[in-house]
């Protein structure tokens, strides 16, 4: 199945990576995406500061960021998330013809996690863009 | 890209194709009816068109005895003895990168509502090394499957057994596997 939502991650030294662009394109056998984003995180001892999603690389997902220019006084007063996350989730039935990637559900999922504990999921579906956001 | 693949395991394998149905069947073999209140003997896969596509194959399958032990043709054992090789589903997902897996699960529902239970049909299943069986109907009473680090093909060994409540096919009935991946 194609990948079609992609992520959108900001460091601590305000550096902007995308999936699939420069050092983070997917390559053949070698760590994931977001894996070598982590392990380039941890090297360098930054943190990410704000995380997205695109479909089609058209329309963009936005979670709560730790940006310092908020448009509106809404997103200045909003808690702060302490961490970030994003992961893919897939799902296939064995059964009734529904085990091809054409019939899978394959959603991408960022999420803002809190002091408290509560985490703040945005989920994407790969199929059609369309968007839910949970809280977990 | 991200590819599901689901193998009923046997002498040689039979990939469970997009319009195929995973069949539990009884003693009688491939389209045997299995009998209300016991679970199936044989499992196979059956295409679209009815035909057997693991005739010939041999494949693997396991029958519930209680609630740890099974019987894939040796007599009842306990199910921490079932190996990798004697599962009949092996599940794979893979990937052009590698990836780490988290929180896979694995159950059966009615095919339309995954938290509803499957209709009829009493469904249990293992993952190769448990010690017992999970009534897994519902994605609420799901098998959790084993966390694997990053690699870009991971393989999940499932023994499933089924059992009808009552007479006559069982349509609302299917099964899902879920995970996260990263």
């Amino acid at each position: 199945m194609i990948k079609k939502v992609r992520w959108i991650a900001s460091l601590s030294n305000g550096q902007t990576l995308h999936e699939e662009r420069g050092n983070f394109k997917t390559i053949d056998g070698e760590l994931s995406p977001w894996l070598r984003l982590l392990s380039y995180a941890t090297e360098n001892n930054l943190s990410i500061t704000s995380i997205a999603l695109t479909f089609d690389e058209r329309t963009r997902y936005n979670l709560p960021s730790l940006g310092k220019n908020p448009k509106f006084h809404a997103f200045a007063q909003a808690a702060k998330p302490v961490a970030f996350n994003f992961f893919r989730k897939l799902g296939g039935d064995v059964i009734d013809g529904k085990v091809n990637a054409e019939t899978a559900d394959h959603f991408a999922v960022i999420e803002a996690q809190y002091e408290d504990g509560k985490v703040i999921q945005v989920w994407v579906d790969d199929a059609n863009g369309n968007t839910w956001t949970l809280m977990v | 890209m991200a590819t599901f693949t689901f193998t009923l395991q046997g002498s040689s394998d039979t990939v469970i194709g997009a319009t195929d149905r995973l069949q539990f069947a009884g003693a009688g073999g491939f389209d045997a009816k299995v009998p209300v209140g016991e679970y199936n003997d044989t499992t196979h896969v059956k295409s679209n068109a009815d035909a057997n596509d693991s005739d010939g194959n041999s494949p693997r399958s396991v029958k519930y005895i209680s609630g740890t032990q099974a019987d894939w043709g040796d007599g009842t054992e306990l199910l921490t003895a079932i190996t990798e090789a004697e599962c009949p589903l092996k599940i794979n997902f893979s990937d052009a990168a590698s990836v780490a897996i988290t929180d896979a699960i694995f159950y059966a529902y009615d095919g339309s509502t995954t938290t509803a239970v499957p209709t009829g049909v009493t469904f249990q299943a293992a993952e190769q090394g448990d010690a017992a069986w999970t009534n897994a109907e519902g994605s609420a009473s799901a098998l959790s499957l084993t966390d694997q680090g990053a690699a870009t093909s991971h393989d999940y060994f499932i023994a499933v057994s089924a059992s009808p409540e009552s007479v006559g096919l069982k349509s609302a009935f299917a099964i899902r596997v879920e995970l996260t991946y990263s």
